[in-house]
C-alpha cells in the first residue's frame, strides 16, 4: 500500500474515531442539568443562614438547669438562709491598752479570781491567824539570805 | 468571533433572564461540539454526555459564558480536562496491550476485516498525549492554536505530536498490511 492511500485510510479512520454517535435531546438535558444545578443551592443558601439563627435562639433561649422539684423548691425558699463564708484568719484591731480612755496601771491586773484565789480568800477570812503566820513565812522566805563569814579558828599545837 | 462574547457579556449585566437566554443559545450552539471533544478522548458516549453536562455547569455556575473570548478554545479546553480526568489510569497499559495483540495478530483484523476498525485499535493503542492530541485534530472543527489552547501546551508541540502519531501509526499499518499480503 502507498503512502497516500495509508494517509487516506488514516484520514478515513480518523474520521470515524471522532464521530461521536448522536444524542438526541442533549441541548435540553445540559440545560436542565444547569438549572437544576442552580436551583440546587439558592434554597441551601436561604436554609443555612435560618438553620443558624434558628440555633442561636434556641440556645438563647434553652433553660440551662431545670432546677429541683416544687417541693424541695418550696423547702429552700422557707428554710433559714444560712451564709456560709470562707474561713480566714481573723485580725482584731485593738488599740493598745494604754491608750483606752481611763486606764491606770494596776497590778495584779483585775481580773476574776479563780477558784484556788476564792478557797485562799475564804481561808484567810476563817484562820487570820494562821493566815498572819503564813504572810510572815513567806516573807521571810523572800529575804536574802545572810551568809556569816567563815572563820576558821587556828588550832592550837599545845604538844609541840 | 469575538463579537457574540460581547453581547452575551451585555446581556448578562443587564438581566439575568437575558443571561439565561445567553448560555441556552450557548448550549444550543456549541452543545455538540463540546460532546464530540468528550468523546474523542473518553470513547464512550455515556461519559461524553456527562462530560459535556459537567462542562456546561461549571460554566453555568461561574458565569464563565460571559468573558469567553473565544468559545470554542475554552468549551474545548473545559471539556478536554474534565475528559482527561475520567480517563482510567491503567488505560495506557491496555491499550499497549492491545496494540501489541492487533501487531501480533494479522489474522484475527485480517478476520474483523475492517480496516478502519483496525486503525481505530492502532489509535487506541498510542501514548495518550499522541492520541488525544490526534484525535482533536482530527475534528474540523478545532485548528492547532485552539488544541494548544485546550490542552495546554505550544501549538509546536501539537504539531510534533501530530505528526509523531501518524508516523506511528503508518508504521504499523504497513506492517499490519504487509504481513496480511505476504499470507
Amino acid at each position: 500500500m502507498q503512502g497516500d492511500d495509508l494517509d487516506r485510510l488514516l484520514d478515513a479512520a480518523l474520521t470515524d474515531y471522532v464521530d461521536a454517535p448522536e444524542r438526541p435531546g442533549l441541548e435540553q438535558r445540559v440545560l436542565r442539568r444547569a438549572r437544576e444545578g442552580r436551583r440546587w443551592w439558592i434554597p441551601v443558601a436561604w436554609l443555612a443562614p435560618a438553620l443558624a439563627g434558628a440555633l442561636c435562639v434556641a440556645f438563647l433561649w434553652a433553660p440551662r438547669d431545670p432546677g429541683p422539684p416544687a417541693a424541695l423548691r418550696a423547702r429552700i425558699e422557707t428554710a433559714p438562709a444560712v451564709v456560709r463564708v470562707a474561713a480566714r484568719p481573723v485580725v482584731r484591731r485593738v488599740a493598745p491598752r494604754a491608750n483606752r480612755p481611763g486606764w491606770r496601771p494596776v497590778f495584779p491586773t483585775p481580773d476574776p479570781l479563780s477558784d484556788g484565789e476564792r478557797a485562799l480568800l475564804r481561808f484567810a477570812a476563817a484562820h487570820p491567824d494562821q493566815m498572819a503566820a503564813l504572810a510572815e513565812d513567806m516573807r521571810r522566805t523572800s529575804e536574802p539570805v545572810r551568809i556569816e563569814p567563815l572563820r576558821i579558828e587556828p588550832i592550837s599545837g599545845g604538844s609541840e | 468571533m469575538n463579537a457574540q462574547p460581547m453581547a452575551i457579556r451585555d446581556m448578562a449585566m443587564t438581566a439575568p433572564a437575558a443571561a439565561e437566554d445567553a448560555f441556552a443559545g450557548l448550549v444550543e450552539r456549541q452543545s455538540r461540539f463540546v460532546y464530540r471533544v468528550a468523546y474523542a478522548i473518553v470513547r464512550n458516549v455515556h461519559d461524553a454526555e456527562d462530560v459535556t453536562q459537567e462542562t456546561f455547569l461549571r460554566i453555568f455556575r461561574a458565569k464563565a459564558w460571559t468573558v469567553m473570548e473565544d468559545e470554542r478554545a475554552f468549551l474545548a479546553r473545559t471539556a478536554w480536562r474534565l475528559a482527561v480526568n475520567r480517563l482510567p489510569r491503567r488505560r495506557t497499559t491496555e491499550v499497549d496491550e492491545n496494540l501489541r495483540a492487533a501487531a501480533n495478530d494479522p489474522e484475527e483484523s485480517a478476520i474483523a476485516s475492517d480496516r478502519r476498525r483496525m486503525v481505530e485499535r492502532l489509535i487506541d493503542g498510542l501514548p495518550e498525549e499522541l492520541r488525544q492530541t490526534l484525535a482533536l485534530s482530527a475534528m474540523e472543527e478545532l485548528n492547532s492554536p485552539q488544541i494548544a489552547a485546550a490542552m495546554g501546551v505550544p501549538e509546536g508541540t501539537v504539531r510534533t505530536r501530530i505528526m509523531r502519531a501518524r508516523r506511528l501509526l503508518k508504521e504499523k499499518l504497513e506492517g499490519l498490511l504487509e504481513g496480511g499480503h505476504a499470507r
